[in-house]
């Protein structure tokens, strides 16, 4: 796979956790932990803390990818909260809980659950293959640019 | 002059993105209960003065809005004057009755045969929601709602509904209304049905140790 293409997916799939993060951020965050609650796996003190930190997690997961900045972390962060997305999706469908009603994801992508976890397992691909060619996919980062603490400047 | 080290970058950007998405949530004006509620496009129910006052939008065809229906008039019930609610109207293009159910409440509503109306169309939703076509259904409820079947074909196809509607899925997106049923309880954001019975329960108890503690004294 072309080094080009390998910078160009991990700039898309960050950029797409930014604006995904990022429309949740800026609306009430009830409407998130709604979704939580949805899924029926937490307990009400966790749901909350998911609700309101959750979204800021994929937004700066999100923003590193897309800069290129920590990459090793962040690949792996994400491949972690991807792998927890699918399980929590997986449960929810075999317990066919009724998550496609009423706008229950209100926002920019509205998906079927069975739809939400084949993006899951897309993005989970994509994550894996970028790990898998992590030096390609830092060619064009901030990670080369800067030196991690003052000794390598 | 010293080059920006990776993890003062890594700092400066957590700090103005914090800025901006907190600067974009206030510009875009998504505060959760702000704002005065526009009461030509909300039905009421209870007392004005009512120390819980509920303003709660709903899809008619959501069942999770029905669910939400049965325990906030439960709550009504077993505390009487205690609870004033306002409703209204968020439909959902995806539920295909939605419109349509919420014309016939608005027509109820002329002939102030709301509540008795939206109670029977909640109730019954699990059997309407699911047919090609529900106008049979509708027709009944309004039958049993005893309305005027002249008026309510005449109010059927009048026009301003349309913008009572509009108007009232507006103020919802305005307020930050992603799903249904939401409730704002002396302003504060509840979504789903779920967290308005916790809410409610968790209310009602501390009011009855307050009571309880007052009464001791």
């Amino acid at each position: 796979m072309p080094t080009g293409f390998l910078v160009s997916l991990r700039m898309v799939v960050g950029l797409f956790f930014v604006v995904v993060s990022a429309e949740k951020l800026v609306h009430p965050y009830q409407n998130f932990l709604y979704v939580v609650q949805s899924y029926q796996v937490f307990p009400p003190f966790l749901e909350e803390v998911i609700a309101r930190t959750i979204p800021w997690a994929e937004f700066f997961l999100g923003l590193f990818l897309v800069l290129g900045l920590w990459l090793g972390v962040v690949l792996r962060s994400f491949i972690i909260l991807l792998a927890g997305f699918i399980i929590i999706v997986s449960q929810a469908l075999i317990r066919q809980l009724p998550l496609d009603d009423c706008g229950c994801f209100g926002g920019l992508i509205k998906l079927p659950l069975w739809g939400t976890g084949m993006l899951d397992i897309g993005l989970l691909i994509f994550l894996i293959v970028l790990v898998r060619r992590e030096k390609d996919t830092a060619a064009v980062s901030l990670d080369k640019l800067l030196p991690t603490n003052e000794k390598d400047q | 002059m010293r080059k920006l080290s990776k993890t003062n970058l890594t700092i400066l950007i957590i700090l103005l993105s914090v800025a901006l998405i907190t600067g974009l949530k206030y510009f875009l004006g998504s505060q959760a209960g702000s704002g005065p509620i526009d009461p030509s496009t909300a039905r009421s129910k209870g007392s004005p003065q009512a120390p819980l006052q509920i303003l709660e939008f709903i899809d008619l065809q959501c069942p999770a809005c029905a669910k939400g229906h049965m325990v906030l008039s439960n709550y009504i019930d077993y505390y009487p004057g205690q609870i004033y609610v306002k409703l209204k109207y968020f439909p959902f293009a995806s539920h295909q009755h939605s419109i349509r159910a919420t014309r016939y409440a608005e027509c109820a509503a002329r002939q102030e045969k709301f509540w008795p109306f939206v109670d029977v169309l909640l109730q019954e939703q699990p059997r309407w929601a699911g047919l090609i076509n529900a106008e049979p259904a509708f027709a009944q409820f309004a039958q049993s709602a005893a309305l005027d079947p002249q008026k309510l074909n005449a109010c059927l196809s009048d026009e301003s509904i349309d913008k009572i509607i509009a108007e009232s899925k507006s103020e919802g997106t305005s307020r930050g209304v992603q799903s249904t049923p939401t409730y704002f309880i002396n302003n504060e954001m509840i979504v789903g049905w779920r967290t308005l019975d916790q809410y409610l329960t968790s209310y009602f108890a501390r009011q009855t140790s307050v009571q309880i503690m007052s009464t001791e004294q």
